[in-house]
């Protein structure tokens, strides 16, 4: 399992982690959860400029949260939920190790205690 | 920073009290079963703001864990954090609670917060849920802050 976690791109985890970590950013996720959006769509639902909207999605983006589909002038956003799935699997990997460490410890207490 | 990634596991150890935190908390213990390769090296300074560094090698590979002692209260709780090249650029913080089971049993809690993901939890529900509880997690909550 330690593989797992060593394995695991810590780069990747950060930009997934930093993505997720802004309430503008989880909106936008939100969202596109329901269908796809162009970002003026997407924009109108916050109260702030467009190009702060745009800022924010281009930080999904680089995390491989959304993905950008151009045809002509319109740019369409859709939600790509894979990062966060294997996000989820290094998340697991923690509760197997913490696991593993109370398992062996549960079994040094016992083995050392006179019964 | 929104606390977003949590694992929290209940357990009933064999031992008394004060003897479940010393085998937390004393590196020649620490030593006997925190590692799930090979040997493990333990360097601790139990205080709080002390330092607390963990070698995990075996398998070809040797993996660092630091923290920091953020409260350290014996018998009962010990709280520092935790980082590793895989934790993320946040600390993660490990609380681990004790609380006497009779004379010879211990139960103990460990939660590890501020894992970069909350997905885990959510796994089986998939992203329809995971977003449900990252709007969740959005609230303005009862002022958990962890460190």
């Amino acid at each position: 399992m330690l593989n797992q976690v060593v394995e695991y791109s810590s780069r990747k985890l950060d930009a997934v982690y930093g993505a997720i970590a802004h309430p503008v950013r989880r909106r936008v996720l939100k969202q596109l959860r329901a269908r796809g959006a162009t970002v003026t769509e997407l924009a109108a639902a916050h109260p702030m400029s467009l190009a702060a909207v745009s800022k924010h999605i281009r930080v999904l983006e680089d995390a491989g949260l959304v993905r950008r589909t151009i045809v002509g002038r319109e740019h369409r956003l859709t939600l790509e939920p894979a990062p966060l799935g294997a996000a989820a699997g290094w998340l697991d990997t923690y509760r197997h190790f913490w696991e593993e460490r109370l398992d062996l410890l549960e079994a040094r207490l016992r083995s050392r205690k006179p019964q | 920073m929104i606390d977003i990634g949590v694992v929290e596991i209940h357990r009933r150890l064999p031992a008394p009290i004060g003897e479940v935190f010393r085998w937390w908390t004393e590196p020649q213990l620490l030593g006997e079963w925190m590692t799930p390769i090979g040997t493990v090296e333990a360097d601790v300074d139990l205080r709080v703001g002390g330092r607390l560094r963990i070698v995990m090698k075996g398998d070809g590979r040797v993996i660092e864990h630091t923290g920091e002692y953020l409260e350290v209260d014996p018998p009962r709780r010990l709280v520092f954090t935790w980082v590793s090249p895989y934790t993320g650029s946040v600390p993660s913080v490990v609380t681990v609670e004790l609380q006497a089971a009779g004379d010879a049993e211990t139960e103990l809690r460990l939660t590890h917060s501020r894992l970069p993901d909350s997905a885990a939890r959510f796994h089986r529900g998939g992203w329809d849920v995971m977003l449900d509880r990252l709007d969740v997690s959005l609230q303005p909550k009862d002022g958990q802050h962890a460190g």
